[in-house]
């Protein structure tokens, strides 16, 4: 009797292995990223804002993965890559909003190329530490007014699993990037918010001092660490 | 004689719920931060606390364990902890999000060495993670204002009752004895705060204003999770991308490297974006 237990039981263990194997097999390609699906959502629009970050992530990919090339060096390559494909000047307008109109010409060109620097400094130092990841690309959606939504996910390493999506808007001189979103954090919306204090306080110029002080603690920072 | 973990669990459950609902007022969107004063008091105790003793902590930990087995430790809380998500997906009346749930924890189960790797994300099984206040979110239930919690740090009152929630239905606690899951999330608390060590100290340094940094961030990242990573247009949208009340056609063909920024008045009345 306790060997025909034992065996019923191992049949119904078998046949629940089974048939979960099956599951995950049947299952798991049919709920992941359909290619097919996102062809069919890809109008010319998503189909060249995709090829647009596809060529960004592989460049900044490319130059991560390089062996034997200093961290200086390296920053600066991505700076090039970056500077090429983001569009910074809409995006000092859309991080500035409404207090835009409180800069004049110069102070906005100021800001923006402050901004360039501060975030080249900030989030160059921390793509260094990514070079084995993997950007798995999900569909792609049409916003209004025609920007399109890229969508990607990092597999691997500590980032493993985090959603990282493009919001990419057609300029004359191709597809940029004007918004970066992490796991649902607006790079605009995060800046603006802090910015937006800074400017009722204390005006356009003490913004701008506040970020080249920024630059400044940076440069104070990397001297620690060499 | 310890009282029994249940007992525990259900006062301190009790207490906090009474103390949100108390607290919880009336309906407040959360951008206006009317508790911003007592917030930063709380944020600035945090601040202290993770400075003295979670980093010091978490950096040993950091240097005991490589990467590998702290991204094991990681894939085993999120393993042993799917099930509940599962439910919430059905509560949440997203039985497609629940049906991944069971085939990634099949998945991991059976290739994935019991949940030490997460073969599941390899294959590209889109990963999402619920909880109590997500669910109750999808039910309708307002967060309330943004509340920063002394130790547990952002949340709101939605968050705060999702938290007592949580931490009295988690999947595994179940199966052990009261003060085992003081162990099971200090480890998950330690290990977490390790992987992120290089990230939140670059945050810190880097912000303007670590407060509002942390509530953007905090704030956006829910959102985003109660719509499960779709969030399509809101009302918001438009204010964070476009403004309709600038003209900036002439901006539009300015060519990069081009320092002088043409911004003119415009007579041109059609929204034109930015």
């Amino acid at each position: 009797m306790t060997r025909n237990t034992g065996s019923l039981f191992d049949r119904f263990a078998t046949l629940g292995a089974a048939a979960a194997l099956a599951l995950s097999f049947v299952a798991a390609p049919a709920l992941a990223a359909d290619p097919a699906r996102i062809q069919a959502t890809g109008d010319e629009a998503t189909a060249e804002a995709r090829t647009a970050v596809r060529s960004l992530v592989d460049r900044v990919l490319g130059e991560l993965s390089k062996q034997g090339v200093d961290d200086d060096t390296k920053i600066k390559s991505l700076e090039k890559i970056v500077f090429g494909e983001f569009d910074f000047g809409t995006i000092s307008r859309l991080v500035l909003a409404r207090n835009f109109k409180k800069f004049n010409k110069e102070q906005q060109k100021d800001f923006e190329n402050e901004f360039k620097v501060y975030l080249s400094r900030s989030y160059g130092k921390r793509l260094l530490r990514y070079a084995n990841e993997k950007v798995d690309f999900r569909k792609a959606r049409v916003e209004k007014r025609g920007d399109v939504t890229v969508m990607t996910m990092i597999i691997g390493g500590a980032a493993d699993g985090i959603d990282m999506n493009y919001r990419m808007r057609n300029r004359s001189r191709g597809w940029k990037v004007i918004d970066v979103v992490i796991e649902g954090i607006s790079l605009i919306s995060n800046f603006r918010t802090q910015f937006k204090e800074i400017i009722s306080r204390d005006g356009p110029e003490g913004l701008l001092k506040r970020l080249r002080d920024k630059r400044f603690v940076a440069e104070e920072h990397e001297g620690e660490a060499a | 004689m310890p009282r029994s973990r249940g007992e525990v669990g259900h006062a301190l459950r009790g207490a906090v719920v009474l103390t949100a609902l108390l607290v919880w007022g009336c309906a407040t969107p959360p951008e206006s931060d009317p508790w911003e004063k007592m917030n930063r008091k709380t944020h600035a105790f945090n601040e202290g606390l993770d400075h003295y003793v979670l980093i010091p902590v978490a950096t040993a930990w950091d240097f005991v364990f490589p990467e590998f087995v702290q991204t094991g430790i990681r894939n085993i809380f999120d393993h042993v902890n799917r099930p509940v998500i599962m439910v919430h997906n059905l509560l949440q009346g997203e039985p497609r999000r629940a049906h991944v749930d069971l085939v990634r924890f099949v998945a991991n189960t059976i290739f994935g060495l019991g949940g030490l790797v997460d073969v599941a994300s390899m294959d590209g099984v889109p990963e999402e993670d619920e909880d109590w206040d997500q669910t109750l979110a999808v039910w309708g239930v307002d967060s309330g204002p943004y509340l920063v919690l002394p130790f547990f740090g952002p949340s709101t009152p939605r968050g705060t009752v999702g938290l007592a929630a949580d931490s009295s239905s988690g999947g595994y606690s179940y199966l052990m004895p009261w003060w085992g899951s003081f162990i099971t999330t200090g480890t998950q608390l330690l290990n977490t705060r390790a992987i992120y060590l290089e990230e939140v100290e670059q945050s810190r340094r880097d912000a303007f204003d670590y407060y509002i940094f942390v509530r953007d961030a905090y704030l956006q990242n829910r959102a985003n999770e109660i719509a499960n990573g779709d969030v399509e247009e809101d009302v918001d949208e438009d204010d964070l991308y476009f403004f309709d009340d600038e003209e900036f056609d002439e901006f539009e063909e300015e060519e990069p490297g081009d320092s002088e920024a043409s911004f003119h008045d415009s007579s041109a009345d059609q929204e034109t974006p930015i």
